[in-house]
């Protein structure tokens, strides 16, 4: 009977890592950590050896022409990951410089053979690798000679049940480099410059016998190390049953009358598009709705990508903040990606079990997205809609559009299509005055309103009035007047016949 | 805190020198120090590293005790601990005490510029167990 060994997996400590890799790293794997200068490869490395290293397993870092030692250990110490009091107990670092002096690959190997079996080292890093190409490809040799370091080193590591990482600075990925095949596993790191933005991927090429998820993974590095945004998991999208739950199978928006217009409110799962012009009152619709969530004793979550909205013009939903019935998502940070919004946006769900979430604005979020993520706007918005879909919250969003009285648009991005409902605002000019209005325009397997009502902002909020009976043209922005003859039921009764 | 602890080292040496202790003692004491860094450091930062802290080290503590800068000529990659104990018994206990402590207390120094105390304290956890533990026990024996 096939009996499969059971080969261990090892969780590196570096946040979203363990999921890209398909569920962390394979015990015993030889693995090349790459990238060009300056991309994390050595905080990478640190990161998982503090975390890895324990008494029972502990590591050796080999330095051999890279970063010099004392530099390294000077600047890694400034992460939060690194702690010396592992030094010399858990981890040990030795310098392999002067062995590479003196006597080349050859040497370094004796002396990695001999500090691992004079260890026992279950976790063996080589940094940096790129030096040890360049100085055999000096000695004329080497594809030879590295191919065989590389074999040996392989097979020696796994053979002494080390798991082994070699760092390395490798600028052409297309080359059929020796080493790239012997490693079990290769981890890619970049940096993606675009404009004056720059992000940082990660990618990982190949883990044997591992489900690893594919593509390109942002990752930012700060005080506490490395931090890799692994996409969520969206499994088919399945539908929350929320009659299981017991919940209402409707939610309040918190203006009169819009829950009428709504067909009573806007179903529970759902995603809603506020779509209108600047100053329009879509903050204030979803300020609305997060307020009237917290009145129902439900959580919410904003990310504000506007206004910073403790301000004056939203005391409301400044307190909800304040008072931990709104978790804020309000990442100001550089380079920002969808990835790493969803994921605050998923664990502040998660933490204040939210029913409701709020982004504002989606034009706000796409000037905060770094610009190598842009054209892929829509795709990733799906994916992000989708994904907290399946984490049950009912959303809304809003969405700066221009407006056109040439053409009826709900959204600049063609997200319309994505969302549940759209609820779009606009500008009118009535006897000289700006007036605004708002329409239910899709509802998802829901009757309707089809109304276009007035509706004004006081210091309560939304207002929705009547319709403008007698007026028409409104979409066009400058109404008139009906004929007061009723020319409209003349055209409509010569249509029928 | 960590640089009381550095005092220290001048403190003991110089004790150990009113205490009577000859030149030759001292000067076998002081190198069997710089051996102990070496053989600590030099597996973790390398050979040349050490040899360039040491010799900057020197350099430093030789702004007070001249006879230092004498020692260390020339680009080294490795502790010339034979010419540095050479240079030592050249100088009465007390200056050796003096300049050796302070050359000693100024690796100490720029190990911690560099890595950090806590860092610095772990690496050099053994040669300074030696130094300040030993010289008051061999005292009282």
């Amino acid at each position: 009977m096939n009996n499969p060994v059971t080969i261990n997996h090892l969780s590196t400590g570096v946040p979203g890592l363990d999921d890209v890799l398909g569920g962390g790293l394979p015990e015993f794997s030889f693995n090349l950590l790459a990238g060009p200068p300056g991309c994390g490869k050595t905080t990478l490395a640190h990161q998982m050896m503090f975390a890895l290293a324990t008494p029972q397993r502990s590591a050796i870092y080999f330095t051999v022409l890279g970063e010099p030692p004392l530099k390294m250990l000077r600047y890694q110490q400034q992460f939060e990951f690194f702690d010396d009091k592992a030094i010399n107990q858990t981890v040990h670092f030795v310098s392999l410089s002067d062995d590479m002096v003196a006597g080349g690959l050859k040497q370094v190997l004796r002396r990695i053979v001999d500090e691992v079996e004079g260890r026992s080292p279950a976790l063996v890093f080589v940094d940096s690798f790129r030096s040890v190409m360049q100085s055999s490809a000096a000695e004329g040799k080497m594809f030879l000679d590295l191919q065989h370091f590389v074999q040996q080193l392989g097979m020696l590591m796994t053979s002494w049940q080390a798991t082994t990482f070699l760092i390395g600075e490798y600028f052409n990925e297309a080359d059929a480099n020796p080493v790239f095949t012997v490693a079990d596993g290769l981890i890619w790191l970049r940096q993606s410059v675009q404009r004056n933005s720059m992000v940082r991927k990660l990618e990982v090429r190949k883990m044997r016998g591992q489900p690893t998820l594919p593509g390109l993974h942002t990752f930012r590095i700060d005080a506490a190390g490395m931090h890799v945004f692994a996409p969520a998991a969206v499994p088919g999208a399945v539908p929350v049953d929320f009659a299981a739950t017991g919940a209402a199978a409707r939610l309040g928006m918190g203006i009169d009358r819009l829950d009428e217009m709504l067909g009573g409110g806007l179903p529970r799962g759902y995603s809603m598009l506020v779509a209108g012009p600047s100053g329009s009152g879509k903050s204030i619709l979803a300020a609305a709705f997060l307020a009237e969530g917290a009145r129902c004793g439900e959580t919410g979550v904003i990310a504000a990508f506007e206004q910073v909205p403790s301000l004056a013009h939203s005391p409301i939903l400044a307190e909800l903040i304040d008072t931990g019935r709104v978790g804020l998502v309000n990442n100001r940070a550089p380079d920002l990606s969808i990835d790493e919004i969803l994921l605050l946006l998923v664990s502040e769900v998660r933490r204040l079990k939210a029913t409701r979430v709020v982004i504002d604005s989606l034009s706000g979020f796409e000037l905060a997205l770094a610009p190598t993520f842009r054209p892929d706007f829509r795709e990733n918005l799906s994916r992000m809609i989708a994904a907290l879909a399946t984490e049950g919250v009912t959303m809304l969003m809003t969405s700066e559009l221009e407006d056109r009285y040439t053409d009826l648009r709900f959204s600049p991005y063609g997200t319309a299509f994505m969302t549940d409902a759209i609820i779009v605002q606009r500008y009118i000019e009535v006897d000289s005055r700006l007036l605004r209005m708002m329409a239910v325009v899709k509802l998802r397997g829901s009757a309707h309103s089809d109304e276009l009502r007035l509706f004004s902002i006081n210091d309560h909020g939304i207002q929705i009035s009547e319709m403008l009976t007698d007026q028409e043209g409104l979409l066009g922005g400058r109404p008139t007047r009906k004929n007061p003859r009723g020319l409209v039921s003349e055209r409509v009764g010569n249509l029928r016949e | 805190m960590e640089s009381q602890q550095s005092h220290r080292i001048v403190l003991t040496l110089v004790q150990r020198a009113s205490d009577g202790v000859g030149a030759p003692e001292l000067a076998d004491f002081i190198v069997s120090a710089w051996q102990t860094i070496e053989v600590s450091l030099t597996p973790i930062i390398g050979q040349s590293s050490v040899a360039t802290l040491y010799k900057r080290s020197c350099y430093l503590a030789s702004r007070k005790h001249a006879w230092l800068m004498d020692i260390h000529d020339g680009m080294q990659t490795t502790m010339n601990l034979a010419a540095f104990k050479t240079a030592l018994l050249g100088q009465t206990s007390t200056e050796i005490a003096a300049g050796a402590g302070a050359a000693l207390q100024m690796f100490y120094e720029v190990l911690t510029n560099l890595v950090g105390a806590s860092l610095t304290e772990r690496l050099l956890q053994s040669v300074w167990a030696g130094l300040l533990a030993a010289p008051a026990q061999d005292k009282s024996a």
